[in-house]
């Protein structure tokens, strides 16, 4: 069903760069609207998924208003979504510099309202749990690489997202992986 | 090492996502940042407008003390400058309010094209005079200004320009940019009609305006 979900996006994404433009040329808030609209909601996840909740926010908002600021940067950028993630990438490495203080989310916060599970639901709850947990555990230069491509991006888009070059990118993406499943499996046999 | 397996890789994609999934959302963010963008977009206009002026005229307003220092100018060319004047923006489609503004700019259009088939010098009591404008106006070095005598008129929002003296020669200096802030501030207290400098970059951009003392057109 999210491969689904995923799949639907794909072409709006591609289709946005023209409300971009659209927003560029006219300066209509309008156009803007509809790519807050369409991308907001992915966006603030893929932050708080990284950071607390308050800063993804905080850094969502901001990565908004930097887009009307540079939207004259916006041409030679190519793909909007691309573009929004690096603007909001950026935004939250400055944010994690000023705060320092660990602002990862704890999964067990956010996933223990549910009433009165199955077995196997609690079984499911606890292994995307322990993926949390994991996840958290990353170096945050992989826990962004690993997250852009699993948020859909090419290793060249993560490449200029993240600012790094591709084979570096690779590098941190197959340690993320394995750091990942390594973990797991450590919890899976507790 | 070794990679991981495909099926590893989909259940950690899987994994991710339902993480993601299971995050809370914040309903009133898009609210906010919709309130918040257009706020933004709102207050972009009123810059757009002095910019499309600025990037239409692409010269500047000079003083009595201008007038004065363009006759202690060095009669001896040591620059030519013309190859780096800009071409003035297309005056069509522009707002009906902005008429009398694209009509000036048009009879300037030429007027600048004949003045800088010529070189042209700068004095260097010209070049001081400049630059403690710059010392109280502005904050960037090395951007390029032009300078023509005209007057300046405020008409609400609208900055229109009237180009008074059509032989003065266009000049060109370096200069920094000014505080918007502080240029926005200056222009609300601007009395109708009165005579200001104004100093605009090769970018289009009003650099800076100072007040001068003189009362209309020489």
């Amino acid at each position: 069903m999210i491969t689904q979900a995923l799949k639907t996006l794909l072409p709006l994404a591609s289709g946005s760069k023209d409300e971009m433009k659209l927003f560029v040329d006219t300066g209509q808030a309008k156009w803007l609207h509809i790519l807050v609209k369409r991308h907001q909601d992915e966006l603030y996840k893929f932050l708080s998924h990284q950071i607390s909740c308050e800063l993804a926010a905080d850094v969502t908002q901001k990565t908004w208003l930097k887009v009307i600021e540079n939207k004259h940067k916006y041409q030679s950028q190519g793909e909007f979504r691309a573009w929004l993630y690096q603007i909001a990438r950026n935004l939250m490495i400055d944010e994690l510099r000023k705060n320092k203080a660990d602002n990862t989310n704890e999964l067990s916060e956010l996933v223990s309202d549910k009433l009165v599970p199955s077995t196997d639901e609690l079984a499911h709850q606890q292994q995307i749990r322990d993926f949390r947990q994991a996840f958290n555990q990353l170096p945050i230069e992989q826990r962004e690489a690993i997250s852009l491509q699993f948020e859909g991006f090419s290793l060249s888009e993560i490449a200029q997202i993240t600012q790094y070059p591709i084979e570096t990118v690779k590098t941190r993406i197959r340690y993320a992986k394995q750091k990942l499943q390594g973990l797991l499996a450590e919890k899976n046999d507790e | 090492m070794n990679d991981l397996h495909n099926s590893d890789e989909q259940k950690l994609k899987k994994l991710y996502q339902q993480s993601k999934q299971q995050l809370p959302n914040d309903e009133l963010l898009t609210q906010r940042i919709l309130q918040a963008t257009d706020k933004e977009v709102r207050k972009r206009p009123m810059q757009k407008q002095w910019l499309a002026i600025a990037a239409a005229v692409l010269v500047a307003v000079l003083t009595v003390d201008m007038i004065q220092w363009s006759q202690n100018l060095n009669s001896s060319p040591t620059s030519d400058y013309s190859s780096s004047v800009v071409q003035l923006t297309p005056i069509n489609d522009l707002p009906a309010d902005q008429v009398v503004i694209a009509k000036e700019i048009a009879q300037l259009e030429a007027f600048i094209q004949s003045a800088t088939a010529e070189s042209l010098t700068l004095s260097e009591g010209f070049n001081q005079h400049l630059f403690a404008y710059q010392s109280q106006y502005m904050q960037k070095p090395n951007s390029i200004v032009y300078a023509v005598a005209a007057q300046i008129r405020v008409s609400g929002e609208q900055l229109v320009i009237h180009f008074c003296d059509k032989e003065t020669k266009v000049q060109k200096f370096y200069a920094n940019k000014l505080d918007r802030q502080e240029q926005q501030q200056f222009l609300a207290k601007l009395q109708q009609a009165q005579m200001v400098t104004v100093y605009l970059s090769t970018d289009g951009k009003v650099t800076a305006i100072s007040p001068n003392q003189q009362q209309q057109c020489s």
